[in-house]
């Protein structure tokens, strides 16, 4: 018995110590199976409500200028209507002969034909709304206003000319809709705020909105946000902030966060410019999949803080973003990206799984003339540029790690 | 007697080890069983499994089972197994090219190494039993589920030149064994030989296993066996056609 026993105690011994690995020791790291990498724990990005000490703009005088038009200022408001929400109960006063309007508990639809109206919305509704189809630009000035629609945008603008949105200073202002929405045939609302014109933000006040049906902030047109004001989108259910034709970000302080599958901080449909202000977005929502049609392959899309079908180009302010989730990149970019000037911080976190993270992905050129750019991906690439980078002579630092990658022209 | 019959079966079963094709591997099983009575028992199982010709281990297991016994040829039992098993390697290779000189160039992609990692098991199984004299038949349907967690491990991507964290996504299988079991009490004999075959169906035919071995009692209390295994795989990505030597040993009271 004893025998037997050393028998099989030895037979244990030698059995069951070698890894049955592949080895790849002559692809990897010239010898180690696996070897130690250089852990880099990244800057912390979170969402920052701060103020932001930053001077006004300079409205433009020359009616000339193509961005003349932008800005309020720059049109005599004739008529001013008042829309006091109160619960379900809203009051208009002031220059109402101007328009048609009619009022459902504390939903307000305005049809106008007038130009230069001004409307100012204040007060609070849990079953309100404004929409407004107006043949001219107009002013929506939001003076302590806390709107929700359950079934719909909270505001609706189906005109297309610009929408010059005021956030009154000092003012906190509220939106939110869904959680489902009731639709107009012909008629599109894709967001708690949806224009079909351009949407020029302006103003010192503060604006919250909450997206729980479709997306949060949606122009079919253009976005322009000046200095001074603050916004807070939250969503789920989309994108932070949407638009067909460009995104100007001149100024302000922007929290975005989104947390659904395949979703995006901030999706421009065309080119974007940041000139200043601080944007945060926390991108956190996984992988979406379209299943396969008949025409189609099966396709997936993850998180990112910016989508850009365009050129994107930053040439100031500071530009914060974080994705969590797997395969989450921080810009995706179809075109160039350009940084002239300002600061860049970008940390992704997530997996890689359907697709791979990445701090930095285009399919053009990555431009670095100015400014700083922290990039980095820990499962991922921090940088993937198709058009490969250039950076222009005069930089500080140029440091590339498998997880990051800081450029930099600061001097001190 | 005895000694000649372990050493005539193995005599018999090595030349199947040294199929080239196929992993060989040992399997050391202990366990404990308490009889309740007649009819009612439990037992502890624990077991050690290795792979690559005996040289990796490959699995580690602990198990808690109940058995119930309603008449002398049936007996129902189900259990719990802790399994902790050294998962193999995963390599995934790009879509292939074609050089300069049109050769096609295969290249690697991932390589997850193999790693540790949890299942949790359970099973319920019915047995049913018939004896011609000395020879006693036996038949068991086995339905097992078994549930792994997700796991974060680590990947190499070769693309890109870094390792990289990697989720191994939660898996659960359902499995219906089939055993059909030949025993065979030799008078004034302590060892009592045994062959079966058994059958892994997982809505398709996963895999089947011939075995052949031998038990010995000492005192009523101690069983020490040993067996040969060979195990055909049909379906399962995760295992090879593999040669088994087991050694068991149960203690009774």
């Amino acid at each position: 018995m004893k025998k037997y026993l050393t028998i099989l105690l030895v037979a244990l011994m030698a059995t069951g110590c070698v890894n049955d690995d592949t080895d790849f020791s002559h692809l990897i790291d010239g010898g180690s199976s696996q070897p130690d990498q250089e852990v880099i724990t990244p800057i912390d990005i979170a969402l920052d409500f701060s103020a932001l000490d930053e001077a006004d703009d300079v409205v433009p005088t020359d009616e000339t200028d193509e961005t003349y038009n932008d800005y309020e200022e720059n049109t005599a408001w004739s008529y001013t209507i008042n829309v006091a929400y109160d619960g379900n109960e809203v009051t208009l006063s002031g220059n109402t002969s101007r328009v048609r309007y009619t009022v459902t508990d504390g939903h307000v639809v305005i049809q106008s034909t007038s130009n230069r109206v001004h409307y100012v919305l204040s007060g609070q509704s849990d079953n309100g709304s404004f929409k407004i189809y107006s043949e001219n630009k107009f002013k929506l000035t939001l003076n302590g206003l806390n709107l929700t629609n359950p079934t719909g945008a909270a505001i609706n603008n189906q005109g297309g000319k610009s929408l010059y949105l005021v956030l009154a200073d000092g003012t906190e202002n509220t939106l939110t809709d869904g959680p489902a929405y009731t639709d107009v045939e012909g008629e599109q609302m894709k967001g708690t705020l949806f224009s079909e014109g351009q949407v020029l933000v302006s103003g010192h006040g503060s604006l919250v909105i909450n997206g729980n049906a479709r997306n949060g902030l949606v122009s079919d047109d253009y976005f322009r946000f000046r200095p001074g004001c603050k916004v807070h989108v939250t969503c789920s259910t989309g994108h932070g902030i949407k638009a067909n034709d460009g995104i100007i970000i001149d100024g302000g302080v922007f929290n975005i966060e989104v947390s659904g599958d395949g979703y995006k901080g901030i999706k421009c449909d065309s080119t974007m410019t940041i000139n200043g202000g601080r944007t945060t977005i926390l991108a956190t929502g996984g992988v979406s999949i379209t299943a396969a049609t008949d025409i189609a392959p099966a396709d997936t899309s993850s998180c990112a803080g910016i989508k850009c079908d365009y050129p994107l180009t930053i040439n100031g302010g500071s530009l914060l973003i974080k994705a969590t989730g797997e395969g989450g990149k921080g810009i995706n970019n179809t075109g160039d990206i350009t940084i002239n000037g300002g600061s860049v911080q970008i940390v992704t976190t997530g997996i890689k799984g359907l697709t791979s993270p990445k701090a930095i992905k285009g399919d053009g050129v990555l431009a670095v003339n100015g400014g700083y750019l922290y990039s980095y991906s820990s499962n991922g690439s921090p940088i993937d540029a198709n058009g490969g980078i250039a950076v222009a002579e005069g930089y500080t630092t140029w440091e590339t790690k498998p997880q990051r990658v800081i450029i930099s022209f600061d001097t001190e | 007697m005895n000694r000649l019959i372990i050493i005539a079966l193995l005599a018999t079963l090595l030349p199947l080890a040294a199929w080239a094709d196929d992993d060989t591997g040992l399997t050391v099983g202990a366990s404990v069983e308490k009889k309740f009575n007649k009819q009612w028992s439990m037992e502890l199982e624990g077991e050690f499994r290795s792979r690559n010709d005996f040289r990796t281990a490959d699995r580690v297991s602990l198990g808690l089972s109940g058995a119930y016994k309603p008449l002398r040829w049936l007996k129902l039992d189900a259990g719990y197994q802790l399994l902790i098993e050294n998962n193999i390697e995963k390599i995934t290779y790009n879509e292939p090219t074609i050089d300069a000189e049109g050769h096609e160039v295969i290249s690697y992609n991932n390589w997850r190494p193999s790693y540790w990692g949890l299942r949790h098991r359970v099973f319920v199984s019915v047995t049913g039993s018939y004896k011609i004299g000395r020879v006693e038949l036996s038949l068991r349907e086995r339905y097992r589920y078994t549930y792994r967690p997700t796991k974060t491990t680590t990947r190499y991507d070769f693309d890109n030149q870094y390792w990289e964290d990697t989720q191994v996504k939660s898996k659960s299988q359902h499995i219906l064994r089939s055993r059909f079991k030949v025993e065979w009490d030799i008078p004034k004999c302590k060892v009592d030989p045994w062959a079966s075959v058994e059958v892994f169906n997982n809505r398709m035919l996963d895999k089947v296993r011939y075995s052949a071995g031998a038990d010995y009692s000492l005192l009523k209390k101690h069983t020490f066996g040993v067996y040969y295994r060979y195990q055909r795989v049909y379906n399962d990505d995760e295992e090879d056609n593999a040669h088994y030597i087991g050694v068991t040993y149960k203690f009774k009271f």
